[in-house]
């Protein structure tokens, strides 16, 4: 197939606005909605000729029901405007011929339950299937092997490349520039900031620039200086397309999720589909020069594995004659996940890449996400999980990516959405702490965060679970395989939940973001003053809880700031953190340089010494008087343990439980860890993992970053009011804030008790799950976890009231949620009452030797 | 030596070290035989095993041969050389034997290509220094079976006859050549060391699905089949060794004595207690007469002329070239052919080595890519694909299977394959390394599974 603009400029102005390199889906998309907001001077540039590189051979599939509901909200906007552009006479080969999904288990189907319950309150049009009522729609399917299916009347198929192309169209109609064989040669900066862009045919100042080169764009991304750091590698993708057989025109797409199988009407006969589970990564050493339109030579070994489920779900097929079979490179990412936003390297590079096959699903609102990310600073809608900042340098090395991706690309279709806990298996083990030896030896459960293992629970004996069963390949090996109800690791967090709370624990917490910053004089005192949120100019050895808001009252942080000294600082913030907290930092940095900053996560390891027997363990191994009346909590002393010195303790656990935090220069911390458990033999020590920590803070209703803190929420929002001080100068987010205060807010962190739910037969909260006030949506889950004191399932949660006709949120108050309030969560189509909480409960503390506390609340069954 | 706890060479090393010699040929398709494989590995230094392969210019015959020579490489290297000659023209009938000889006589620059297409590796080498004599001997052969073939009006071929005759006919000019008295008593050392070492020859001639086995010594012909039914290989040999673990071979050897020499003649395993292989090219010191021996050590004055006459040596000849003969109609089971120096046999068993290259040439299929024929259904698409599958699973790091089998006998331990040992094999003193591994010369045959379905009678 030829693709191409028929009245491509080639002649390249000396100056835009902003230079979009990649004429495919994305970019073309791109330059659509900058200038739809009315921007000039965009100019497109295109190595080779508009879809040339992985759009044109897209199947050109629109499903909307994605496994996140970031992404289900992106290609719902794609659909709407894919419609719009058709009607507007820009053909996208848009077919509505619905889409059929079928479950061969009833694990899968309870996911598809789940997705239902929330895509309604998505407003995406979604029925739950029969295996009869499968066969109704369409007699293609094999049913025999199936439980049932889903139809979503809405979801189309398009022509892939008229797609890119209708968007190149309407933005030159609007005053775009598209240039076809302008290839990128370097990439401009000026004080870290885009200033140019050469090409071969010459030079053009610019002040943004967009890196949407698709497989290219890791490539492009090493032609700059600094590097932008863009973790993407090639894979093999495959479809076959047969000779007609009387397929009718409006079959609905159908998908075979258990079969990682797709399937199309194409011509009259099929375009069938898939991902499969050990993919074949392709240009590990670059990309052939002129990779035009180019594909792959096929490999029929490798297909045969989507063969087989290909020909077992429509069997029509089996006596149908090839007509094709296409190999074409796709990129994919470390976690299956877009790589959309600023990059941190450069001030005003923006990136869109790593759309993992589902480019042409998403394009339409990938482009107006990056439009706004582009125009007004930010995007509309949290987009975390998809931000280019969520990457450290380990997921850029080529060969852990072409090593993730032999499993991202199954992972993408085959694996479960929605379960809990997923984890990758390939490329592990990159980056682990000193105690790795020890917590691994000790039977830990690792999951992997930002590269970093780190340990879930400590099984005591090894579970069946636990395996390198092959079958279970692109499933969790943290929880037995396809459970959404009540985890086989239940009871093994349990004790660890009740050695924090009675006893001591030892969490490895090393994996989280460490900074120090300092200056000469007072400069770093005022910076930190400037860009948190609470007052920080405390004595040295005090440690400050803050958040970092933006110009929105959001939170770009949530960090422990300790003051080591007059004039510097150390900083802990979340794992997730490690790239995105610079960024933040240094945008804001004074421009004379007078404050530095330094990354210090890897020279530290941290210990979370966690329960009520902490102090008197620490006491045996200390001259420091570790007392309360000493060493209250939120301060920090410099101490020694056994042998090793300069350790710093801060008395705080991230958990609500007494305890350390010890950061150990790490050549020490395997002495410090062999002495903690030695010496705490009689203690009762014993490690501890996430989980345990996990629902002791869900149940202490504390937010973590990430999952309840993100931009777009405010510290007034989530009853860290306390944690503000609007009576301090100027800073980030002040005025937002108290512009806020004066008038209320109109969403609220609430915790909520799961009611009449049976742990061991109904499937379990997660995330994402919608929540009901007297009947109406108001919000959704956070995050969830099982509280062990109050034993009781437990959900965060931000409640909203929306105004019922024009679907606008008002503001809330304390009454909205406890005063004739009955609020419901829809656990995959169930609805169970919830006891709302908008206070932490008040839990029994544990005894500690000399004070006594009354229990109030029986503990063990 | 001090044991190794560690691998002295580098997995790329040892790759590099067992397949310099190696060497892939795919032939012309339409015939029996579709490709071949092979490789050598030295113990010796130099290797003392030879091997040749060639096409029959004339009767687009095959042949294959490994030649594990004794005492030196030189009569492994002349018998290389000179062997398929002397077959090629013992396989021609008269027409073309006269054709041969005005081409010789008229020394047509085309004759080095008249009667075989060598196929080469790099490493193979011609002694030129010998050609012209060579050339002259060969000559002679030629007219005298011109002479014969004349006389006798009804003359029929019999293939038996015509590999005997060349290896017996060889054998003799080797002999004469070194003779003293044959060139005025004029010694040349080049043929004494030709004559005075030894080698060992297997010999394969495959034309259409006729395959015949020439074999003296103790190298090893096998033949590796397939059988459907029961899903198994199955290993056939094609020769016999002839040492003294032969009995019929030993019985023979004594047959041909006095029952006075009978615990002489074969002693401690050995010919006169002296050679393993109980036929051989060479050796002309257990063929030539007591007197021949003692005129060409008086003539020479070599330090090895001392024991120049073997112990008990009374009723010679002892030793002869004459070889064993076996034919075999190729059949569609028929896989592959193995020809081997006994430095293979000695580490592998012909079970193993046929289960081996079994399993690598499934996996070798596959390294073709699939390409389904125009109009074929998908679901016999996909079931090619489900039986590709196997062969995907037994794909080697060798491509050559030669090499594959040379790899499995040195590195094969009770956990397969391993580097630590391929590295502890490949790095033994050269002083004592005979000791462990023998010279290795392997030649894999495929035949073509096509041809053989359809081949006529």
């Amino acid at each position: 197939r030829e693709v191409s603009s028929n009245d491509a400029v080639n002649s390249l102005p000396s100056q835009a606005r902003v230079v979009i390199c990649g004429g495919g889906v994305i970019g073309s998309s791109i330059a659509y909605h900058l200038a739809e907001r009315g921007w000039k001077d965009i100019v497109l540039l295109e190595q080779g000729k508009l879809t040339c590189g992985t759009t044109w051979h897209a199947a050109g599939l629109v499903g909307r029901l994605k496994s996140s509901s970031v992404e289900t909200n992106i290609v719902k906007y794609s659909a709407a405007l894919y419609k719009k552009l058709e009607d507007e006479g820009y053909p996208t080969g848009w077919k509505e011929c619905g889409s059929l999904t079928v479950a061969r288990t009833k694990d899968r189907m309870l996911s598809y339950r789940k997705a239902i319950a929330k895509a309604k309150v998505m407003d995406i049009e979604i029925h739950e299937l029969s295996p009869n009522e499968v066969s109704e729609k369409s007699s293609l399917v094999r049913t025999d092997d199936i439980v049932g299916g889903m139809w979503i009347p809405g979801d189309a198929a398009t022509s892939a490349p008229d797609v890119a192309i209708a968007m190149a169209t309407a933005a030159k109609d609007k005053g775009a520039k598209i240039i076809e064989g302008c290839a990128v040669e370097k990439v401009l900066t000026k004080n870290n900031n885009i200033s140019g862009v050469e090409t071969n045919l010459g030079t053009i100042q610019c002040e943004y620039f967009v890196n949407c080169a698709g497989q290219w764009a890791r490539s492009l991304g090493k032609k700059s200086n600094p590097r932008v750091r863009v973790p993407l590698h090639s894979t093999e993708h495959y479809y076959l397309v047969t000779k007609p057989f009387g397929v009718d025109r409006m079959t609905p797409v159908i998908r075979d999720h258990d079969g990682y199988t797709y399937f199309r009407e194409w011509s009259g006969g099929i375009m069938a589909g898939g991902f499969e589970p050990v993919a074949k990564p392709v240009f590990h050493n670059g990309i052939p020069d002129k990779f035009e339109f180019g594909q792959l030579p096929e490999d029929w070994d490798h297909f045969q594995v989507l063969l087989e489920q290909i020909l077992h779900r429509i069997p029509s097929i089996q006596t149908a004659e090839i007509r094709q079979l296409f190999n074409g490179p796709e990129s994919f990412t470390p976690d299956c996940k877009y790589i959309l936003g600023e990059a941190p390297e450069i001030n005003n590079y923006f990136v869109a890449a790593g759309m993992t096959s589902i480019g042409i699903a998403s394009a339409g609102g990938v482009g107006r996400h990056m439009a706004e990310w582009i125009i007004d600073g930010s995007p509309s809608v949290d987009l975390w999980s998809v931000d280019i900042r969520r990457f450290v340098d380990l997921h850029n090395n080529k060969k852990y990516l072409r090593d993730r991706v032999r499993e991202t690309l199954g992972a993408s279709f085959y694996r479960i959405p929605n379960l809990p806990f997923y984890d990758f298996k390939t490329a592990r083990n990159v980056r682990v702490t000193p105690v790795f030896p020890r917590t691994q030896a000790a039977g830990a459960v690792f999951q992997e965060v930002v590269g970093f293992e780190r340990a879930l629970y400590f099984p005591r004996f090894h579970t069946h679970w636990i395996t390198d069963d092959p079958d279970q390949d692109a499933i969790s090996h943290i929880n037995p395989p396809g459970t959404f109800g009540k985890p086989a690791y239940f009871d093994i967090v349990r004790s660890e939940y009740w050695a924090c709370r009675e006893g001591v624990c030892l969490i490895d917490m090393s994996s989280f973001t460490k900074l120090e910053l300092k200056s000469a004089g007072r400069e770093v005192v005022d910076f930190l003053q400037y860009v948190c949120s609470n007052d920080i100019d405390k004595p040295v050895g005090s440690v400050i809880h803050t958040g970092m808001q933006n110009t929105q009252g959001g939170y770009e942080n949530d960090v422990s700031l300790l003051r080591t000294h007059e004039n510097s600082y150390f900083l802990i913030c979340s794992t997730s953190q490690q790239t995105r907290s610079q960024h933040w930092l240094r945008k804001h940095l004074p421009a004379d340089g007078s404050v530095q900053i330094g990354d210090v996560t890897s020279m530290y390891t941290a210990i979370n010494v966690i329960g009520p027997k902490a102090e008197e363990l620490l006491s045996n191994l200390t001259d420091t008087n570790m007392s309360k009346q000493d060493f209250s909590s939120m301060n920090c002393k410099i101490i020694s343990v056994g042998h090793a010195s300069g350790i710093r303790a801060m008395r705080l656990t991230h958990s609500g439980e007494d305890g350390w935090i010890l950061y150990i220069p790490s050549e020490y911390a395997l002495h410090v860890y062999d002495t903690l458990m030695a010496a705490g033999k009689d203690y009762g020590i014993r490690n501890a993992g996430y989980f345990a920590l996990r629902c002791l803070r869900i149940e202490k209703f504390f937010a973590y970053w990430g999952q309840e803190l993100s931009p777009y929420t405010t510290p007034l929002e989530c009853s860290r009011e306390f944690r503000v001080r609007l009576d301090k100068p100027d800073f980030i987010g002040k005025a937002a804030l108290e512009q806020q205060h004066k008038d209320g807010i109109t969403k609220k962190l609430v915790q909520f008790l799961v009611e009449g739910h049976n742990l061991d037969n109904d499937p379990w909260p997660f995330q994402g799950e919608p929540i009901y006030r007297n009947g109406h949506y108001c919000g959704t889950v956070t995050s969830s976890g099982y509280g062990y004191t109050l034993e009781k399932l437990i959900c965060l949660g931000f409640v909203h009231s929306y105004n019922q006709e024009t679907k606008k949120e008002e503001l809330i108050t304390n009454d909205f949620i406890m005063r004739d309030a009955k609020f419901e969560i829809d656990i995959a189509g169930k609805r169970y009452p919830l006891k709302a909480n908008i206070y932490p409960p008040t839990l029994p503390a544990a005894t500690t030797g000399n004070v006594y506390v009354p229990r109030t609340s029986s503990r063990m069954k | 030596g001090s044991t190794l706890s560690y691998p002295k060479l580098t997995p790329q090393q040892v790759s590099s070290i067992l397949r310099n010699n190696e060497n892939t040929f795919e032939l012309k398709r339409g015939k029996s035989v579709r490709s071949f494989d092979t490789n050598q590995l030295a113990s010796n230094d130099p290797i003392e095993d030879r091997r040749s392969e060639a096409r029959l210019t004339q009767t687009d015959g095959l042949m294959f041969g490994v030649f594990d020579g004794h005492a030196g490489c030189a009569c492994a290297q002349a018998v290389s050389e000179r062997l398929f000659e002397y077959i090629a023209v013992s396989l021609l009938p008269p027409h073309l034997l006269d054709e041969f000889n005005h081409a010789l006589k008229d020394r047509l620059p085309s004759v080095n290509t008249w009667l075989l297409n060598w196929y080469r590796h790099d490493n193979d080498y011609f002694n030129t220094s010998m050609a012209s004599l060579y050339r002259s001997n060969l000559h002679r052969y030629v007219t005298e079976m011109l002479s014969t073939s004349c006389m006798e009006d009804d003359h029929e071929f019999v293939m038996w006859d015509a590999l005997t005759s060349a290896f017996v006919r060889l054998d003799q000019d080797i002999s004469t050549e070194a003779m003293p008295g044959a060139n005025g008593l004029v010694i040349n050392p080049e043929m004494i060391d030709i004559a005075f070492s030894g080698t060992v020859a297997c010999v394969a001639h495959i034309d259409g699905p006729h395959l015949h086995i020439a074999n003296s010594g103790d190298s090893m012909a096998v033949l590796g089949s397939y059988d459907e039914d029961q899903n198994r290989w199955h290993a056939t040999e094609l020769s016999k060794e002839h040492n003294a673990q032969n009995l019929t071979e030993v019985k023979r050897i004594k047959d041909n004595h006095p029952s006075s020499e009978s615990n002489f003649v074969i002693k401690n395993d050995r010919l006169l207690g002296q050679l393993a292989p109980l036929r051989a090219f060479g050796d002309v010191r257990y063929k030539w007469q007591h007197a021949d021996l003692k005129k060409l050590t008086m003539a020479m004055n070599t330090p090895y002329a001392q024991n120049f006459i073997p112990p008990n040596y009374y009723t010679p000849p002892y030793l002869t070239v004459s070889p064993e003969i076996k034919y075999h109609r190729l059949r569609s089971q028929d896989k592959f052919l193995i020809l081997a120096t006994d430095g293979l046999w000695d580490m592998l068993s012909p079970d193993m080595v046929i289960r081996l290259v079994g399993q690598h040439m499934t996996g070798k299929q596959t390294y073709d890519p699939y390409v389904p024929n125009k109009g074929v259904k998908l679901k016999d698409i996909n079931s090619v694909l489900l039986k590709r599958k196997s062969g995907i699973e037994n794909r080697a790091i060798d491509k050559n299977s030669a090499t594959h089998l040379i790899r499995n006998a040195l590195g094969t331990s009770e956990f397969g394959v391993q580097h630590n040992k391929l590295s502890l094999m490949l790095s033994i003193p050269q002083d004592i390394v005979r000791l462990y591994r023998d010279d290795i010369t392997v030649t894999v045959i495929f035949f073509d599974q096509d041809f053989l379905r359809t081949c006529p009678a």
